[in-house]
């Protein structure tokens, strides 16, 4: 043994001086100041960090660590609880609520403290059409929001409305710098100022956006010294960057990735179900798809099961229902597809299109998109339906299609705990073009949704939203394909992350531990 | 002087008419012009005002004019992703492209030279025969095919190399490392190309009488050897250069795409993907300045070097 | 080592011929030769590896059979490299006569056209052209032809101007034949060797310049099979799947050298100086 040692020695001396350096540094590292970058390998790029304005996935992660609402859900859940607001108010009707504030809550950059006239300016501006806020119609039953005193805000509604708190909690109402939104104008979107963990560093387009600490943040400065989102728009791209270290924490949607990265002990999964539903749409505008047998002939032939026992196993289930089954007031079994091409060309041809017809099915540039859109292209063509895939860059296709629209697409819907907010934009009449893309126009679903989102009666909500659910899934105005799991991936030396149902995930606890 | 003179004043009505071309990318475009350079998304309200701002409504000759003294001005519009300057995407993002440009062609140099000696010295060897091989690939192979292999080889399967990114600006190391496999990529077919004129410049010059007499005299043979055939290879390889420089450009645009490196070419591509037109012309319009610059570098450097260029 | 001195000096005409014969076979014979329907998909199959049941050369992401979508493939390429080159050539022989013959303004006015077109890379040119119209495989054809033309006009012009000089058409020009029989009977004959030459030279570019379309996602749309987006499917499942980009990419290298190695065959057979 000895003999061994001494052989050894020059080794060992050198091992045991490379250890003693790394204890070393690790210790000396001080505990509480905000040290590391953690970097998120992102396939969006920094569209408009504007909490009235934005609508894409990647712009609310962002978002959700820059700003803060008046309450915000639960990390990882979607039980609401107390942020900007301390505490509050109503009356028994629904219609006049009073918000207390937390005092002392420090905008970024020096731009002050918060007080109720920046949520009063925040709450007016998302009702102002000239901003042409996309999200504008769900706090249409405001009719004011004032400010008693210097930390009171107070809400007086037209109707009751059983969303309400769910709405405060979300991006849209994130409350915003006056004085900042005053200065910065229309450039607020790219310089946005907030009261969260988080403050905005810098953008390089199309590279990264990089969020730095807010060391004067009311519930104390995060672990992180920065964190930037980096930009990788193609998914082989970006799992090579994580599987060679060069971004710590991914958005994982590649059955064969999650499937690897699970027995792979260095790097951690977390997946939760998520409140989300994918699908594709029809757009009656254009000819064939106003024909209600069409859309059936089309449902008839995709092969989803195909996609979720090959593409998606552990990606994603699929969906029985409009809304994702943690929603509530989610009616389960409306939607109920079946293979069967024989009976989809006979629709066909009833309907006047024998030899079928042609249509650009419009995609966004993600893998999440394209990779079922092949599927759905080949099997629409078993039928007779030749649909030109036609790819582009995702926050252009987003403004598309709030806008022009697109004759056939592909997306994803992120719901909240409350169905209010998803089915009213999506399936409203006063919603086209902004976010009912199907242009669906049907009286009798905008009465039961008018009257839905104003009562408090939860019993009549549910029968309500009940068969606007019916209505909207026999119309097959959407193939609602799935429900995704919501799958993150980091490398075990990421400490705190929490997944979230929707993706906006929270770093204010996120540490990084001996990388 | 004359030739570079001469030279010069020709470029300028080929500079005249990339602008004419760039210009009408826009009007090739199906549909409304003005479409294409707001976006779809654009309001109708914007839409007039554009016009009336734009001119478009104003007959092609007056719009050409417009677009010429704005692009002269320095102002190449507004990218309608980024809502910044066209300017400034573009000069974000050379100095990612220039490195590539650059490395990729030191690589085909500093490599090909002296594989071409080795090949022609020790003619009919493995050198020679791999040289053979690597020119024939290089020059027949997708550049991006090479890229995914060799990124597969070296950064996803070895790990010595990052797949991704340009590095962090300020921290050359990482700049460096993350030039190598684009830059050898890109540089391959160059280095073929000019490994193979080396060689044969080399093998002229070897089998010279004058050399044969040297090497009698007792002068050492690799000084002769150097000295003659580089002074000989030396036109033909900056013709090389200049003549592949396009192919770089070119290859480029491929290679920021399997690379991820933010440079122009991956911006154009990008930019063609967004419809952001804007930006398509300002990168276009870009790339094809810098190609007749460099193509009137190599012609002068060539004539300086060889003097019968100049009368012809 | 020494093999290679003794190989015949024509090795590379007999090589490229026998390598452009192949691929066109496959071309041809694709419906023979494929051995399921290149986009025929099937889930349960994915990511098979070559050799697997009867996929030869194993599946792709969507189940697809690799060698089907190869064959398939060579009809894409080669109808967009034959097309555009050929596209090319008769724009670019055509520019090259005009500017060659007449001579004076015309020839300045079409001598700084083909300076500008050759003053944009190929693919750069390409990609201008794609983003105006639209990808589709007409407008890769398009595409890539106009960027080949200034190559043919330019040697095309070079071949007019020499012939021009030459004794026998200023005696036959002095004779009074009429110019444009003088044109077609001298010149053209002239011409033949160096357009051959670069048709051949030029397509395998042209195959290049599609595969880089495709490869971004502006070639043609899917599901077509090309090699270009076969390399492109193919790319994410590299570590995984190698097979699918692996072959695609030696499928163009392949078809590419052939008609490379044609070419210079043929250059050196037709003894032109190029």
């Amino acid at each position: 043994m000895p003999r061994f040692l001494l052989s050894h020695l020059r080794g060992l001396t050198t091992w045991l001086t490379f250890v003693g350096l790394v204890l070393g540094t690790a210790l000396a590292q001080s505990p509480s100041a905000p040290s590391g970058t953690l970097r998120y390998g992102a396939a969006y790029d920094h569209g408009s960090l504007d909490p009235q304005l934005l609508s894409s996935v990647g712009d609310r992660q962002m978002a959700n660590n820059v700003f803060e609402g008046l309450v915000r859900y639960v990390a990882g859940g979607t039980v609401i609880e107390p942020s900007l607001a301390s505490d509050w108010v109503h009356n028994e009707s629904g219609t006049d609520w009073t918000f207390n504030l937390v005092q002392g809550v420090q905008f970024h950059k020096d731009f002050g403290e918060l007080t109720a006239e920046d949520v009063v300016f925040t709450i007016e501006r998302l009702l102002d059409p000239e901003l042409n806020s996309p999200n504008r119609s769900l706090m249409a039953s405001v009719v004011s929001v004032t400010a008693p005193s210097k930390y009171q805000v107070r809400f007086e509604l037209s109707e009751p409305d059983p969303a309400f708190l769910d709405k405060l909690a979300n991006w849209f109402t994130f409350i915003v710098s006056k004085e900042a939104v005053e200065e910065r104008g229309d450039s607020f979107g790219d310089d946005p100022v907030g009261t969260g963990p988080y403050q905005f560093g810098h953008w390089l387009p199309q590279q990264e956006t990089v969020l730095t600490a807010f060391q004067d943040y009311w519930r104390g400065p995060p672990a992180l010294a920065e964190v930037a989102f980096i930009s990788i728009p193609d998914p082989t791209t970006m799992y090579n960057a994580f599987e060679s270290g060069d971004v710590d924490i991914i958005f994982v949607t590649d059955a064969d990735k999650l499937k690897r990265y699970a027995n792979d002990s260095s790097i951690g999964v977390d997946s939760v179900p998520g409140l989300i539903t994918r699908f594709f749409g029809m757009n009656t505008d254009f000819q064939p798809f106003a024909n209600a047998q069409v859309r059936e002939a089309v449902t008839l032939a995709v092969d989803r099961e195909g996609m979720m026992t090959y593409l998606f196993p552990g990606i994603s289930t699929a969906a029985d229902s409009i809304l994702a089954p943690g929603v509530l007031h989610v009616k389960r079994g409306v939607v109920h597809y079946e293979l069967d091409l024989e009976r989809a060309r006979r629709l066909l041809a009833e309907a006047g299109y024998p030899d079928g017809f042609s249509v650009t099915f419009s995609v966004p540039n993600i893998d999440r998109f394209t990779l079922p859109a092949a599927v759905i292209q080949e099997n629409l063509a078993q039928i007779g339906i030749a649909a030109t895939i036609e790819v582009i860059e995702t926050q252009t296709y987003m403004a598309t299609l709030q806008t022009k629209g697109y004759d056939m697409f592909i997306l994803t819907r992120t719901q909240d705990a409350t169905p209010d907010r998803t089915l009213y934009t999506w399936f409203h009449s006063s919603e086209i073009p902004l976010n009912n893309w199907a242009k669906v126009v049907d009286p009798d679903v905008d009465m039961w949704l008018d009257r839905a989102t104003t009562i408090t009666d939860e019993q009549e909500r549910d029968e309500l939203f009940g068969l606007v659910q019916q209505r909207i899934a026999d119309g097959n105005f959407y193939y609602f394909i799935d429900h995704e799991n919501m799958i993150f991936a980091y490398h075990d030396y990421v400490i705190g992350f929490i997944g979230n149902p929707q993706r906006s995930f929270r770093l204010d606890n996120v540490r990084l531990e001996g990388r | 002087m004359q030739y570079f003179l001469q030279r010069l004043v020709t470029s300028i009505p080929t500079l005249f008419g990339v602008m004419v071309a760039v210009f009408f990318v826009v009007h090739l475009i199906p549909g409304d012009p003005l479409l294409a350079m707001l976006g779809d998304s654009a309001t109708q309200s914007q839409l007039d005002e554009a016009r009336e701002q734009f001119g478009f409504d104003r007959p092609l000759p007056e719009q050409f004019a417009r677009f010429v003294a704005q692009y002269s001005s320095g102002d190449m519009g507004r990218s309608i992703r980024s809502r910044r300057p066209v300017t400034t995407e573009i000069v974000s993002r050379f100095p990612p492209t220039l490195q590539l440009a650059i490395a990729a062609v030191l690589v085909s140099v500093v490599l090909g030279v002296p594989l071409g000696i080795v090949a022609a010295v020790r003619r009919g060897g493995l050198v020679d025969f791999v040289s053979l091989v690597l020119s024939t690939l290089g020059i027949a192979a997708p550049v991006f095919w090479v890229g995914l292999l060799l990124s597969l080889l070296f950064a996803t399967k070895l790990g010595w190399l990052p797949s991704i990114g340009a590095g962090r600006p300020g921290d050359p190391i990482s700049v460096v490392r993350a030039l190598v496999l684009p830059s050898l990529t890109l540089g391959l077919r160059g280095m073929a190309l000019i490994a193979r004129m080396t060689r044969s410049s080399m093998l002229e010059v070897l089998g010279e009488d004058f050399v044969r007499t040297a090497r009698a005299k007792g002068l050492s043979s690799r000084l002769v050897i150097y000295k003659h055939a580089l002074r000989n290879a030396a036109n033909p390889i900056i013709s090389i250069v200049g003549l592949n420089f396009g192919l770089l450009l070119g290859g480029t645009v491929l290679i920021e795409t399997v690379f991820a490196r933010p440079g122009l070419g991956k911006l154009l591509v990008d930019s063609i993907l967004a419809r952001d037109y804007p930006v398509v012309q300002g990168v276009t319009f870009t790339i094809a300045t810098a190609f007749i610059l460099v193509n009137l570098a190599t012609d002068l450097t060539y004539s300086v070097l060889d003097p019968r260029v100049r009368v012809s | 080592m020494a093999m290679i001195k003794t190989l015949p000096k024509s090795w590379p005409l007999l090589a490229g011929s026998v390598i452009i014969a192949v691929i066109f076979a496959a071309a041809i014979w694709a419906p023979q030769l494929a051995t399921h329907n290149p986009n025929q998909q099937q889930l349960q199959h994915r990511l098979k590896a070559p050799g697997a049941e009867d996929h030869m050369l194993g599946t792709d992401g969507l189940g697809r059979d690799v060698w089907s979508r190869l064959i398939y493939g060579s009809r894409i390429s080669l109808l967009v490299g034959l097309i555009s080159v050929t596209v090319g050539a008769s724009l670019g022989t055509v520019i090259g006569l005009l500017a060659g013959y007449f001579g004076g303004i015309v020839d300045t006015l079409l001598s700084r056209l083909i300076d500008v077109i050759m003053a944009f890379p190929t693919i750069l040119l390409a990609l201008a052209i794609i983003a105006a119209l639209g990808p589709s495989l007409v407008n890769s054809i398009i595409a890539v032809g106009v960027a080949s033309a200034p190559g043919f006009a330019r040697v095309v012009r070079g071949v007019v101007l020499s012939v021009r000089e030459r004794d026998y058409i200023q005696a036959a020009t002095a004779l009074g034949s009429a110019d444009l029989r003088t044109l077609l009977r001298h010149v053209l004959p002239n011409v033949n060797s160096p357009l051959i030459v670069l048709l051949s030279v030029g397509t395998g570019s042209a195959i290049l310049v599609e595969a880089s379309l495709s490869f971004l996602g502006l070639g043609v749309a899917p599901p077509t099979a090309t090699w270009g987006s076969m390399i492109t499917d193919g790319k994410q499942y590299m570590d995984s799947a190698p097979w699918i980009s692996v072959f695609s990419g030696l499928a163009i290298a392949l078809t590419v050298l052939g008609f490379n190695l044609l070419g210079d065959g043929l250059r050196d057979t037709l003894d032109t100086r190029l």
